[in-house]
């Protein structure tokens, strides 16, 4: 299935890049477009968002993904039906069995989240110059039991008896943000349809309003083994935990960390081709006075169904130490690249850099259309190849017009509809003067 | 703030929206949709039983030693043989007359006569103290005149030994017998006895005379100064052995069915009195003791000891290594002289040891002969005594029987995957089959057979796992023993696993509240000579079982 459609995606891609170099006649829906708004709006951490809408005014949005590596919704819809005793029923082991069988091999149960909402207020200085400030609270959510231990349970202790644990854990945190972006454009370059460069640059300054992380404690073991006739386990876990002050007591209380973003976008109205590079995130959120707590667990039985209760019994967080912490913002580094196709149709495609760390994620490809059958009410659809679910789609509608601006996007992860293990929506509203 | 908290709420209505908007239609749609993955089957290997079974667990600690040779051993409780001196302090009757003759009666000390006690075996008695017994005095008056007469008992010291009337009066032709009590008397080497007579202004007629008679009675000494030892004591001393004696715990029947390769009795022989001893051809054997609490003997009232398989009495001499005897010295004032000695006793022992084990009585029995003949000097006490203090050490070296020896161990009880009858039957329709793992390490000098089962439900001790209903028993696994040296010491270790199948209806077993496991541990001859083998401290048997299920899932 994967490598169908990335041989769709390729395909794909160089039915764009033909369509880069096709005109589309003047007056035409798409070349009447203005160039902010033919950047396409993306579901993912964009920072220059609305700095590009070419009008001054404030913007209310807000976005959510969230997906799981193992149930789609009507996995989770079957558990919920089976769990209500009024329907007679309820959920037994081998549905379980099931369930754990829907683990994919080598990745692990996953679950990660992402959300952000805020307000915008900006607008162009001139045709060279565009300003725009925002304020933003974000949320970023990850948790993973690593496939080594979840095989333990999906792929059983016949054929091997070693399961590590390494790379399991959870973090969340929630942050607020002031920013501050502006962006320069040059052009068009050389000749009258020469090339239009945009240079993109901000900060933001970031503040953690809450921050939780669990995970094994580094340098300690993270192998169980569980053969035929012993378990043994030698583990020890920590968590971090954040002051749980009040979520404005803890914004006052807490240092602002600067965090950069960075865009460089070519365009060339003619033919519509665009290339685009952001680089945003970059830097880290520091945390003062997080608890760390800690716990071990110690396993080394023949008799696991009395000895396995006990053990778990006996592991007790406890306050370690208290520490400062930096946590790494996922980095963004996304390459884009758009054109069009004809009168009222853009191809678009981003490629997402893989992150590691705390907030994995797997380099991820967007392909999206935006279909202008009238200029100011774009439809969008689009494909989403890689990423935690391997495909995914997209789609939306927006309404551009010179005095508000409403965008709304959906996306399916996974599958479609019911099909889905992870879904994400996007609003936007903007009012401009 | 608000929109902070507007936002999650808005995507989980949106979440929450689609996921009820994906409610199946019915129980069966819902498990089919749990069940859209590839079918596959899974094995699991769950841990069952793992157990380490030291072969001393089955013995009572307390009574359990390590020989040198490294062997476990038991220990049976100590128990002592004792004999006395009695023959020493018991003296011969002693009589002597002497006669005085007329004229000249009136001089004492003209005649006299003197006595001196003896042992049974001729030591030189050179002091003794009574502690009973009664010297008689016969006077018999052969004149024609009455007379008065006095007798003294002196020692060689010139002290009085007892002390008779004095003037006694006998008339002519009359005797007189009068006697005195000896307790406490003490005497120096020998008794003198002295009389006179007086006949006031008769005079006897010559040629007349009076017969004084002077008899020590047997006396029973509280003790006795010997010079020129010479004595040699005749022993036969018992003590009947007690069943309890015996604490073999769970190894009883074990070895009951065995033959005892090893076993050493630990000899001290202590002698409280002060004359040196050799315990010549003193032996200890075994002799049945009858319903009424007495020794078996033949028509010519000698024991009758137990023999070996050639009809020879089995009979372990009390001697020093290679030799026939052992010394024992005497003892230092109050400090008893004593004598150790160990003797390899398996037969015995083991004879013993299986009529104990059969409810029968028998006795340890000392006889032989003890000598004091050195010809030195020496004191016996009343009360001194010799005792022979043995202790059996049974070292657990078994020429173990064909059929084995079977050892039960208390039932296990675990708790289960604790799940209803309903879950039970769910996830058994879902099991492809059920094996059963085992491997056995056997560190014993022996071969081993283990066989479990296993039931539901938390069963008493008393109950036999291998017959309750509802349970499964493994296929017994059998191992052989290891190579083992000359005495039966194993040189290494053996492992075998064996694979088993069992029923889903059997795992299910494993699946409710809880279970009972029982095991049955045989020994069975080893690869020694015989199916000789020892047991040592550390001799362990490792079972380890588990089950491998192999379920299914996913393939709607």
């Amino acid at each position: 299935m994967t490598r169908r459609v990335l041989m769709a995606a390729a395909v794909l891609s160089i039915w764009t890049m033909d369509a880069a170099a096709q005109l589309v006649p003047e007056g035409s829906q798409a070349a009447r477009v203005d160039m902010g708004y033919r950047r396409v709006s993306s579901f993912r951490i964009d920072p220059f968002r609305h700095v590009m809408i070419p009008h001054w005014g404030f913007v209310f949005s807000f976005g959510a993904t969230g997906e799981n590596s193992v149930l789609n919704f009507a996995d989770v819809g079957a558990l919920i039906f089976l769990d209500d005793s009024t329907n007679g029923s309820k959920i037994l082991p081998g549905d379980l069995l099931d369930v754990i069988g829907l683990i994919p091999v080598g990745k692990g149960a996953r679950v990660v989240g992402q959300a952000e909402g805020g307000f915008y207020l900006g607008g162009p200085f001139g045709r060279h110059l565009s300003l725009g400030f925002s304020a933003q609270a974000r949320g970023y959510g990850s948790g993973l039991i690593s496939d080594g231990v979840v095989s333990l349970l999906r792929d059983g202790n016949l054929t091997q008896d070693s399961f590590n644990l390494a790379g399991s854990g959870g973090i969340g945190l929630a942050t607020a943000e002031l920013g501050g972006h502006a962006v320069l454009r040059f052009g068009p370059l050389g000749t009258e349809d020469g090339m239009h460069l945009a240079l993109g640059f901000g900060g933001r300054l970031v503040r953690a309003g809450a921050y939780y992380q669990a995970r094994p404690q580094l340098g300690s073991s993270t192998v169980v083994r569980a053969g035929i006739d012993s378990i043994v386990a030698d583990l020890a876990f920590e968590t971090f935990l954040a002051p749980t002050d009040s979520f404005v007591d803890r914004l006052n209380s807490a240092p602002s960390s600067l965090v950069g973003d960075f865009l460089i976008r070519m365009e060339w109205p003619t033919n519509g081709f665009t290339l685009e590079a952001m680089f945003a995130n970059l830097g880290s959120v520091s945390i003062p006075n997080v608890v760390r707590d800690t716990a071990s667990l110690f396993l080394a039985t023949n008799d696991p169904r009395d000895d396995l209760p006990d053990a778990f019994d006996a592991m007790q967080f406890g306050v370690a130490d208290t520490l400062d912490v930096d946590v790494k913002l996922p980095q963004i580094i996304r390459f884009s690249a758009g054109a069009w196709a004809n009168r009222i149709l853009q191809l678009d495609v981003a490629a997402t850099m893989p992150v590691s760390g705390d907030f994995e994620t797997p380099l991820t490809i967007d392909f999206g259309t935006t279909w202008r059958f009238l200029r100011t009410l774009p439809l969008r659809a689009g494909l989403i190849l890689g990423g935690h679910q391997g495909l995914g789609y997209s789609g939306g509608f927006a309404i551009e017009g010179r005095n508000m601006f409403f965008q709304v996007a959906g996306q399916s992860l996974g599958g479609l509809f019911r099909n889905a293990k992870g879904t994400g929506a996007r609003v936007d509203f903007g009012i401009f003067f | 703030m608000k929109r902070g908290i507007l936002s999650p709420l808005l995507s989980a209505a949106v979440v929450g929206g689609v996921i009820l908007g994906c409610e199946p239609g019915s129980v069966t749609e819902a498990r089919e949709q749990l069940g859209r993955g590839a079918l596959d089957t899974i094995g699991f290997v769950i841990p069952l039983v793992n157990d380490t079974f030291f072969v001393s667990q089955f013995l009572n600690e307390g009574d359990t030693v390590s020989t040198p040779d490294g062997l476990l051993s038991l220990r049976v409780q100590n128990e002592d043989v004792a004999f006395g001196f009695t023959d020493v302090l018991q003296s011969a009757e002693l009589t002597t007359t002497v006669a005085l003759p007329s004229p000249g009666m009136q001089a004492p000390g003209d005649r006299r006569d003197t006595l001196r006690l003896v042992t049974p075996a001729g030591s030189n008695v050179v002091g003794a103290t009574v502690l009973s017994g009664w010297i008689v005095r016969s006077i018999t008056n052969g004149t024609t005149c009455p007379a008065t007469i006095n007798m003294m008992v002196l020692d060689s010291m010139g002290g009085t030994i007892v002390t008779f009337p004095t003037d006694v009066f006998v008339a002519a032709a009359a005797t007189v017998v009068d006697s005195v009590n000896a307790n406490g008397a003490t005497l120096v080497m020998f008794a003198e006895v002295m009389p006179s007579a007086s006949f006031g202004a008769c005079v006897p007629g010559l040629g007349s005379q009076v017969l004084m008679g002077m008899t020590f009675r047997p006396l029973t000494l509280v003790s006795v100064d010997l010079a020129n030892l010479s004595e040699s004591f005749s022993v036969e001393e018992a003590e009947e052995l007690n069943r309890s004696d015996l604490n073999f715990d769970e190894l009883e029947d074990a070895i009951d069915q065995s033959t005892l390769n090893s076993a050493t009795i630990a000899l001290t022989v202590v002698n409280s009195a002060d004359i040196p001893l050799v315990l010549e051809n003193l032996t200890i054997g075994a002799v049945r003791v009858d319903a009424g609490g007495q020794l078996m003997r033949d028509g010519g009232g000698n024991l009758i000891f137990e023999t070996d398989a050639g009809g020879n009495p089995i009979l372990i001499t009390i001697a020093a290594p290679n030799e026939t005897r052992l010394a024992v010295p005497r003892a230092q004032g109050t400090t008893p002289g004593t004598a150790s000695v160990s003797v390899q006793a398996a037969p015995l022992v083991d004879r013993i040891t299986h009529i104990l084990l059969a409810d029968e009585r028998v006795a340890f029995v000392a006889s032989g002969t003890a000598e004091a003949s050195d010809g030195s000097s020496g004191r016996i006490v009343l009360g001194d005594s010799v005792t022979v203090q043995y202790s059996v050490v049974v070292g657990l070296d078994f020429t173990i029987p064909l059929a084995g020896i079977e050892f039960e161990v208390p039932n296990a009880v675990s708790d289960g995957v604790d799940l209803d009858s309903a879950e039970v039957e769910n996830l058994t329709d879902r099991i492809v089959s059920v094996g059963g793992v085992a491997r056995i390490e056997n560190f014993t000098a022996f071969g081993v057979e283990v066989r479990a089962a296993f039931a539901p439900d938390s069963l008493a001790d008393s109950v036999d796992v291998f017959v309750q209903p509802g349970g499964f028993a493994l296929a017994p696994i059998v191992v052989s023993g290891p190579a083992v040296d000359a005495n039966g010491v194993p040189t290494g270790f053996t492992i075998d696993s064996v694979a088993v199948s069992i029923t889903a209806d059997e795992a299910g077993v494993l699946l409710g509240d809880s279970f009972t496991a029982g095991l049955r541990i045989t020994l069975l001859p080893g690869t020694g000579g015989g199916g000789r083998g020892v047991i040592r401290p550390n001799d362990m048997i490792v079972v380890s079982a588990g089950i491998t299920i192999l379920v299914e899932r996913g393939g709607q």
